[in-house]
Formats: C-alpha cells, structure tokens, sequence
C-alpha cells in the first residue's frame, strides 16, 4: 500500500462533525463583539492582569523551524518585568535616513570574525512576552548553540522568569537538542551559511517566503531571519536588503528588551509598528520590538508594547554544552 | 507522485466573481433587506466573496467560519487532540479575521490561506504533537485520538505500519510534517501547500519526495508499491 495512503489512514478516527460551537463562540467574541478601532482612552495597559481568555491575535509568527522551538518554547530570565519602558523621546545621534542607518550596520556587521565549520554560534537571547499574549507580562532567556555547518546536534536552554499560574500557559522551561539540521533549504536552517551574499537576490527570497503584499512577504521574513546567527556576509546583505523594502521607516529612538536605547527601523501593517532596534554609537543590531499605532481590543490601547527582545551576546564558540541523559531530542 | 488535485468536500465550487450590480434601473422599489452585492442565488458564494463582503459587513465572515471550521478543526485535532484545539480554531479565524483586508481577492479558496494561519498556530505545540506520535510509535495509548474511543475494549491497539509510521513522523523536520499532513490530512493539493506554507511550489514536491522516501524506509518493504504489484 501507498506511504501516503496509510498516512490518511492514521487517526482516521477523529470524526469529521467535531463540535466547533465553542470555537466560533470564542472567534465571535474576540472579533465581532470588540469595535474595531477602540476609544484612544480605553484600555489602561494593566499588565497585572491575567485574563483567562484565548491568547489575543498572535503577531509574531517565527517560521523558521528551529526558532517556532526556539522562540516558541523560549527561554530564561531572572526579573519580573510589570511594565515594559515605553520608548520616549530621546536623543538619538540624528542619522541622515533608513540606508545610511542600515549601510553602517552592514559595514559593522561585515567585520565580525567567520566561524569555521565545526564551530557553533551561541546567542543569548532575552524576550519580553505576556502570558497567552495578553496577561501578564514575563521574561524569558534562550541560549543557543547553534552548529554553523549543520552536521552536528544544536542546544537549546530555555527559561522563564516567572512560573504559570493555574491557568496560564507558556512554553515551558527546559533544555533540549537540536538533531543536526544537514541541508534542509537554506532559508530554513537554523545558521543561516548558504543564503545569498547579495541584497537585491536576497530580496527576491525574502519575497518568496510568508503571506501579504511584496513588501510585507520581505519585511516579515526578514525579520524573522534576523534573529539567526549568519555569516558576516550574510548579515550585512539582509541588512542593506532590509533598506530596500518599500515602507520602511526610521525611527529616533526605541528601546529593547534589555533596555538598551538606539534608532529604530521601522514598518507598520496591521495597526502595529515593528521597530528593529540599532546601537546608535556602535551600529549593532539590538533587538526588535512591537508597538500598537491603531488602538484595538485585540491589541490594546495606541502605544502598547506588544512584545520586545534583545540579542544579549553572540559569541563564535567550538562546542555545546553536554546534554544531561534524557534530554529531548527535537527534529531540526 | 499521488494525483496533484485531491478535492475536498468542504472547498466552495470555484465561482465567479459576482457580476457588479450597478447599471440596472429598474421601477421596482429595493426590497427592504435584500444584501446590495447580490450573488448569484444558485451558487454559493465563493471564499473571496465572503472575505470582500466581510470588510464591511463583520457578519459575513461568520459564513467563512461555518464553511471551514470543521475541517480545520478536525485536522487540528489529529495534529494536537482535542486540548488545545479549539483555541487554534478559534485563534486561526481571528488572525484570519484580522487580515481579511489584505486577502487576495483572486484566490476564491480561502484554504490554503486558513490552514497556512492554523499551521504558524499549531507549530506552538510542536512538543506535545512530537510526543503523542511517539508514544503512539511505541504501541501505547495514542494521546490524539482515544477520547474517540470510548469503550476500552474498541480501542485498536495500532498495528506495527501504524507505529513504524507515527515514529517516522515525528522524526521529520517540522517543516516537513506540515507538507506531508498539509496534503494527506488537510488534502490540499501540492500548489495549496505551497500556498499555505509560503514556499515555492517546487519546494512542495521535493519535499514531499524525501518525506516518502523516509517514510518508506521506516515502513520497510510493507509499503513497497512493486511488493503490492507482484503479490497483488
């Protein structure tokens, strides 16, 4: 019999009249009920409060496959954050535009030391997020090691800096192995060594990945790649690629999950502004953060953070730590 | 290669756009509660109709809902169990909802577009999925499916083909189990999985090609198609 055919037999047994009442129920309530642009005065963020409702309207969609784990079931942190600190208006070095902004990021990211095949990449990355997107809010640190040429396991610790409540769900604290990732495409490895070296082939790839209009297929991708570790190379093209995508903006000044200060690049869809967040002094990329420009239920009032992280260290090193027996094995 | 249009019995026949209404005068006064966008009356509305007309009346999406959450809900529930299902149904309709402006009025199948929502959802609980199938590969109760088992004794204990198949499922890369469950759960042709995942057609078929090849490494020579031909 056909591989495929004993495929569509598994779980056959899930009827197909499930009862989806409770879903549209709670569809309707989040969609229909809610005005669709909120008063400006509504909602004060309180972000004590943990509503049992469903997660609100989830932004951040990290296809890369290692990062869906990654971020998804991310990571440690050791303060408890209650209110993250809105970007005020600071002074920010004036810089001319968007691509002199992103050129001297590129030149600076071009000048970073080239691991060697062999050798991992560990990241460490800190993440602020709401419980279900719209409780309270938490921290959360994701250390990486990531094998640069794909032929050996990843590692992954994850922590958290608060433990749920009953009732509240996030991804869970914990360590876990990456199998070796070999050579899947190379937009969805995890170390990002075989994308182009050149920004304008790099935007058709971009423009190849994710839904919406050109601009926004490119801008999402790229943002999602630009938490990966790259190859210098590759790191300064997505950033002069990033300068080409139509409706970027800059910004004077934004802050990250760590609370680092810097100019931002910025592209609003939806009623929220994606700001990549860049060291003003030494034009390293920072961290990226979300911020509501359409008051909503869903999202909240204008203005509110929706979520925040911060590249902490990347550090070029020849091994990962030892995985304690039992350890789970994720697939790459 | 299996056939490339598996049909689905919830797709809405592919209808044309409807005709613009405007340059009819007639006496007769408007009828009190009649939608002005008529469609035609024989036909259903098609996906694209629903999600245009939506973006002035909320309503109508309601309509979309009604035509997919059963399937998506149903493919969700084999992918994760009942559990967090409803929250992805539920969420996948209001992300939909949510980006209805931007949908391309093209495209009259919202499929593609709905489970490509539902997968970035269920990709969350990528653990438990990659558990259940496992200790389903191990012979034991499987997770997913025996709330839909209710006496203990029509429980079928999955046979060895199951259990070899469950373990090379939750073996493959993540993005290749969506590919694969894409086209045999979900029955989206490669070009809807290609839609859905936002990848390349080509992408779609090399995919699966792999994703075929390894399952019939773990199946052995069960799932040989020249075995099958010789032995009938």
């Amino acid at each position: 019999m056909d591989e495929l055919t004993l495929v569509e037999r598994l779980r056959s047994e899930v009827p197909g009249d499930l009862d989806v009442s409770g879903a549209e129920r709670r569809w309707r309530d989040r969609a229909l009920a809610a005005p669709e642009a909120a008063p400006e005065a509504a909602p004060e963020a309180a972000p004590e409060a943990a509503p049992e409702a469903a997660p609100a309207r989830r932004r951040r969609v990290r296809r890369p496959v290692l990062l869906a784990g990654v971020a998804a079931a991310a990571c440690a942190g050791a303060v408890a954050l209650v209110a993250v600190p809105q970007g005020q208006d600071g002074p920010a070095e004036p810089m001319a535009n968007v691509a002199a902004v992103l050129d001297r990021a590129a030149e600076r990211a071009a000048a970073d030391p080239v691991p060697r095949p062999g050798q991992f990449v560990y990241q460490d990355l800190v993440e602020l997020r709401r419980v279900m997107n719209n409780g309270r809010w938490y921290k959360d640190r994701n250390q990486s090691w990531i094998s640069v040429d794909g032929t050996k396991p990843g590692f992954v610790r994850l922590k958290n800096s608060i433990r749920p409540r009953p009732g509240e769900h996030i991804p869970p604290d914990g360590e876990s192995v990456i199998a070796p990732c070999g050579q899947g495409a190379p937009i969805d490895r995890p170390y990002l060594g075989d994308l182009p070296a050149d920004p304008d082939a790099l935007l058709r790839l971009l423009a190849r990945n994710g839904d919406g209009g050109r601009a926004e297929r490119q801008w999402n991708t790229a943002t999602d790649l630009i938490g990966r570790p790259a190859p210098p190379r590759v790191r300064a093209a997505l950033f002069r690629a990033i300068a080409k995508i139509r409706g970027v903006r800059l910004r004077a000044d934004s802050v990250d999950a760590a609370g680092r200060h810097g100019v931002a690049i910025t592209r609003t869809q939806d009623g929220v502004r994606e700001e990549l967040v860049f060291d003003p002094a030494t034009h390293r990329y920072l961290g990226d953060r979300d911020v509501v420009t359409r008051s909503s239920e869903q999202l909240g009032a204008r203005g509110s953070v929706l979520f925040a992280s911060a590249v902490v260290s990347t550090e070029i090193v020849d091994r990962m730590p030892k995985p304690r027996p039992g350890t789970q094995t994720d697939g790459c | 290669m299996p056939p490339t249009s598996r049909s689905s019995p919830v797709r809405p026949a592919p209808a044309p756009a409807p005709e613009p209404t405007d340059a009819e005068p007639t006496d007769a006064e408007p009828t009190d509660a009649e939608p002005t966008d008529a469609e035609p009356t024989d036909a259903e509305p098609t996906d694209a109709v629903l999600i245009a007309a939506s973006r002035t009346d909320p309503e109508r999406f309601a309509a979309l809902f009604r035509r997919h959450a059963p399937a998506i809900m149903r493919y969700t529930v084999r992918r994760l169990g009942p559990d967090p299902a409803e929250d992805v149904v539920a969420e996948t309709f209001l992300v939909a909802f949510g980006r209805r402006a931007a949908y391309d009025p093209a495209r009259p199948d919202a499929r593609p577009w709905l489970y490509g929502i539902a997968t970035n959802l269920i990709r969350r609980h990528r653990r438990a999925e990659v558990r259940a199938l496992r200790a389903l590969a191990r012979g034991g109760a499987d997770p997913v499916t025996e709330p839909f088992t209710d006496a203990v004794e029509d429980r079928v204990h999955a046979g060895a083909r199951s259990r070899a198949l469950a373990g090379a499922i939750a073996a493959l890369p993540a993005a290749q189990r969506e590919v694969l469950l894409l086209v045999t759960w979900a029955e989206l042709t490669y070009d809807e999985a290609a839609e859905a995942l936002g990848v390349p057609p080509g992408t779609v078929r090399s995919r699966m090609n792999r994703i075929r090849r390894r399952l019939r490494d773990a199946l052995g020579d069960a799932a040989d198609p020249r075995r099958e031909a010789h032995d009938g």
